[in-house]
């Protein structure tokens, strides 16, 4: 008695491409949303100030933003605050987050003063990172 | 996604001590900068009251080029610019600039009320109105 085997029976069998294909825009629409999950702009109504020896920096997402717009008032990320607010919030990121940065967006008019006291508060709460945002033509391309 | 870069000006702030007053530092040369935007040189005078005068800066790139430098390389002398509480943020960086244009890098920045009016009651004074 002799079994036949045919070793030539499955030539013709391949790897799918279907899952693997499936695999790839899965992962694709996955990171598609991921990048789009942006922290909310919030924005405010200024114009930067303009320098031409500001220094070009790379922005960080933990950054904490601070706006003074040409009256003079203060947000905080966005929202409109005043300094007994900031002071509140300064000390929490104080504890909580000692060696956190600080970016100062202002209006080209905004007062000095207003500018100097949220500096010293900054200073008052051992905050070193601190800088000015300045208006940079490349940035809206 | 790529990032793009912003344009900062990076400040060092002093460290918190417990005395009230800097030292007084002889070599600190002192700049006014008045609410209309005008720049002030520190006359080293004071007036019956205890305050500074000042007189006024016609070309300041100028100015900061005929300062005598003494011990000093230019980057290093260094400059107060007392700056009134109101002007704009803009003048005091456009200020910064021509400082950093012209070679000096250690600038202090002071807060006054009110920095010409001194030198324009002495004016008022010496008029007669």
């Amino acid at each position: 008695m002799s079994i036949d085997i045919d070793h030539f029976e499955n030539e013709d069998e391949e790897i799918s491409l279907s899952p693997l294909i499936d695999c790839v825009f899965l992962l694709l629409i996955y990171f598609l949303v991921a990048t789009m999950f942006k922290k909310d702009d919030k924005d405010i109504n200024i114009d930067l100030p303009i320098s031409t020896s500001a220094l070009e920096m790379a922005p960080d997402d933990d950054t904490i933003m601070i706006g003074i717009n040409k009256n003079g008032d203060i947000f905080h990320e966005g929202i409109q605050t005043d300094l007994n607010e900031l002071k509140y919030a300064m000390r929490q990121f104080s504890i909580e987050q000692p060696n956190i940065s600080f970016r100062l967006d202002c209006d080209q008019a905004a007062p000095f003063y207003r500018v100097v006291e949220v500096l010293d508060m900054c200073q008052f709460m051992g905050f070193k990172d601190i800088g000015i945002r300045t208006y940079d033509e490349q940035y809206n391309r | 996604m790529l990032k793009k870069m912003e344009k900062q000006i990076p400040i060092i702030l002093p460290d918190i001590t417990s005395k009230l007053a800097d030292d007084p530092d002889e070599q600190i040369h002192i700049i006014g900068l008045s609410e209309d935007g005008r720049y002030l040189a520190n006359s080293g005078q004071k007036n019956w009251q205890g305050e500074d005068l000042y007189y006024p800066i016609s070309n300041f790139s100028e100015y900061l080029k005929n300062l005598p430098l003494g011990n000093f390389k230019a980057k290093n002398l260094p400059i107060r610019i007392d700056a009134d509480r109101r002007i704009p943020i803009q003048k005091v960086i456009d200020t910064l600039d021509i400082c950093a244009i012209q070679g000096f890098e250690n600038i202090q920045l002071h807060l006054l009320r009110d920095i010409y009016a001194p030198v324009q009651r002495q004016l008022r004074n010496e008029r007669g109105y």
